[in-house]
């Protein structure tokens, strides 16, 4: 009996340890090419580690592209329009949670359909109208078609049901009017909802690239996701791997840093968004 | 004057929703129409529209590639949605118990989830490399056949774009199964060992039934992402070789922003949403269905 445990357990570390390193692989190699000179990819007998760490790939990647544009625009876009999706979806969730008026539970539906009309399949026309509004090329082309959230104002209508009608009462008494109520009273209790919403937003935007792709044109609104192919397609005929692979680096590592210091955070975030669209 | 407060409650509610409601209509329902519009006109020489009925639906599905696309569809969304939910429900299960280095684990296998598909791909590229990709060699160790070319002939090229599906979305899966496990009532598997059962009839019997409404919305979803996310296609093989990884959004991407054709990518825009349509209603629907089912 304990040795079929021993086996069996044994078993269950043999398949994780398998699977995490073939699911690793692509992290692994990318980093270990990102500090390895342009030779040494190519020696045989072959070496997974750099004989020694170099940052010239680093250093090229960065001024062969304006990859300092592309993190000003990526952080602005992503971070802007988490700042404007927090104040809309605020204002629409208070209103549906807290206020009755004619209508309310009618346009609550439609808001949700938004949900069933995903932003890919709505690129085209979408594109035709940010191009009429002569956004092209600039970052709010980018941001615009997500200022409103119909999954982050249904988060937030749940969270602000749940606070109790006497912490509202208890704030008018105090004198304060719908915004200062909104403010002080209940953003502060729903902050565990407004962090995992922003989580997913900015992870979603950071790492967004059809839509980005078609909106920019110049290292002036470009992001990093599509600068990285613009850099890579210039990279290509000479197989700069490594370069690449540092340029790369320099894309998905702060988003990867962030995860793995509040991996717990991430992590319920991303458990509690499924569910909940 | 309660007459009028009553009056202001109402104009505070529709100030407060309008701004979400303003661009909601912009970029939500209105292309959704425009789409529709548009796919009933065709551009004729000289920059001018024309109105032409339903020709651009027609000429679609009568081409061969449109054919060719829905099909490569399939494979790609049938191809990739069983081996993610498979190995999403094997790592849940497996990391559903007390294990050292679960934390190591959990971030092994979920981390692609924060990583750009685009950016993934360049490193996939690489791994893929005929000559010196990383796959081909560990193929030339196995004794198997390794020197394929995977991202310019067929069938590997849609493997490889299979692959990096599986790799994206199987660790967010995997999340999503493991929420479904812990809300299972752990005293109906000590009531199953008293009654004597055995691992497989534990979760044939207790698991499975009890995760159906997780696997169900975990299944919709993968569904409805393998429609959306072609990022791959575009940075690896850019439909080819000969369109066999071209896919229905990657379509309306060369239709719409490579030969211009505004009638055929309305068209095929309105193909591609009505499809998630039917899946994203079902699953909120779905959604409503179990939650009150649930309470």
């Amino acid at each position: 009996m304990k040795r079929r445990r021993f086996l069996s357990s044994s078993l269950v570390y043999v398949i994780l340890i398998v699977f995490s390193l073939i699911i690793l692989m692509p992290l692994i190699w990318m980093t270990t090419t990102a500090f390895k000179t342009k030779t040494e990819i190519f020696s045989m007998p072959f070496n997974l580690l750099p004989t020694k760490a170099n940052l010239d790939n680093f250093a090229n990647a960065w001024s062969y592209a304006p990859f300092s544009s592309y993190y000003l625009n990526t952080v602005i876009t992503s971070f802007g329009l988490l700042a404007i999706q927090i104040v809309t979806i605020t204002m629409a969730a208070y209103a549906f949670a807290r206020l009755h008026f004619p209508g309310r539970d009618f346009l609550f539906i439609l808001f949700l359909t938004q949900l069933m009309i995903t932003p890919q399949s709505t690129i085209f026309p979408n594109y035709l109208t940010i191009s009429q509004m002569g956004l092209i090329d600039t970052r709010l082309g980018v941001m615009l078609p997500y200022f409103a959230s119909a999954m982050g104002t249904f988060l937030l209508r749940q969270a602000f049901k749940s606070v109790p009608e006497s912490l509202e009462d208890a704030g008018k008494l105090d004198g304060c009017n719908t915004f200062q109520l909104i403010r002080h009273v209940f953003l502060p209790i729903v902050r565990p909802t407004l962090i995992a919403f922003s989580i997913i937003s900015v992870t979603y935007h950071w790492n967004e690239f059809l839509w980005p792709l078609l909106v920019t044109e110049t290292s002036r609104s470009r992001t990093l996701t599509v600068g990285l192919t613009i850099f890579a397609q210039q990279a290509e005929g000479g197989a700069e791997w490594s370069l690449l692979m540092a340029a790369t680096l320099i894309v998905v590592g702060p988003l990867l840093i962030a995860f793995t210091v509040f991996q717990k955070l991430f992590v319920q975030s991303f458990a509690n968004s499924g569910m909940k669209g | 004057m309660r007459m009028t407060k009553r009056w202001r409650t109402y104009l505070l509610g529709y100030l407060l929703i309008l701004p979400s409601f303003l661009f909601l209509i912009v970029f939500t329902y209105y292309p959704v129409v425009r789409s529709v519009w548009l796919s009933l006109f065709q551009k004729v020489a000289g920059g001018v529209t024309k109105f032409v009925g339903l020709a651009n639906y027609e000429y679609m599905l009568g081409s061969r590639l449109f054919k060719q696309v829905i099909l490569n569809n399939l494979v790609y969304s049938i191809g990739s949605v069983i081996p993610a939910i498979l190995l999403g429900l094997l790592f849940a299960i497996l990391l559903n118990k007390k294990l050292r280095l679960r934390g190591a684990f959990r971030f092994s296998i979920f981390y692609p989830t924060m990583i750009p598909i685009a950016a993934a791909s360049m490193v996939w590229i690489f791994l893929f490399s005929q000559s010196y990709g990383l796959l081909n060699k560990v193929l030339d160790v196995l004794n198997l056949p390794s020197n394929i070319d995977w991202l310019n002939t067929t069938p590997y090229a849609m493997v490889s774009i299979i692959i990096v599906s599986v790799w994206k979305f199987s660790g967010y899966y995997m999340l999503l199964f493991l929420s479904g496990l812990q809300s299972i009532d752990e005293s109906l598997y000590e009531a199953a060992v008293i009654e004597g059962a055995n691992p497989w009839q534990k979760f044939r019997k207790i698991t499975l039934p009890l995760l159906s409404p997780t696997t169900f919305f975990v299944t919709l979803m993968a569904i409805i992402n393998s429609f959306q996310s072609v990022d791959q296609v575009y940075v690896m093989t850019r439909g080819g070789p000969y369109n066999t990884t071209n896919v229905l959004l990657y379509y309306i991407y060369q239709n719409g922003f490579v030969y211009w054709d505004t009638g055929v990518a309305s068209s095929a825009s309105v193909v591609l949403f009505s499809i998630l349509l039917i899946f994203t209603f079902v699953y909120y629907f779905g959604l409503q269905h179990f939650v009150h089912y649930e309470r």
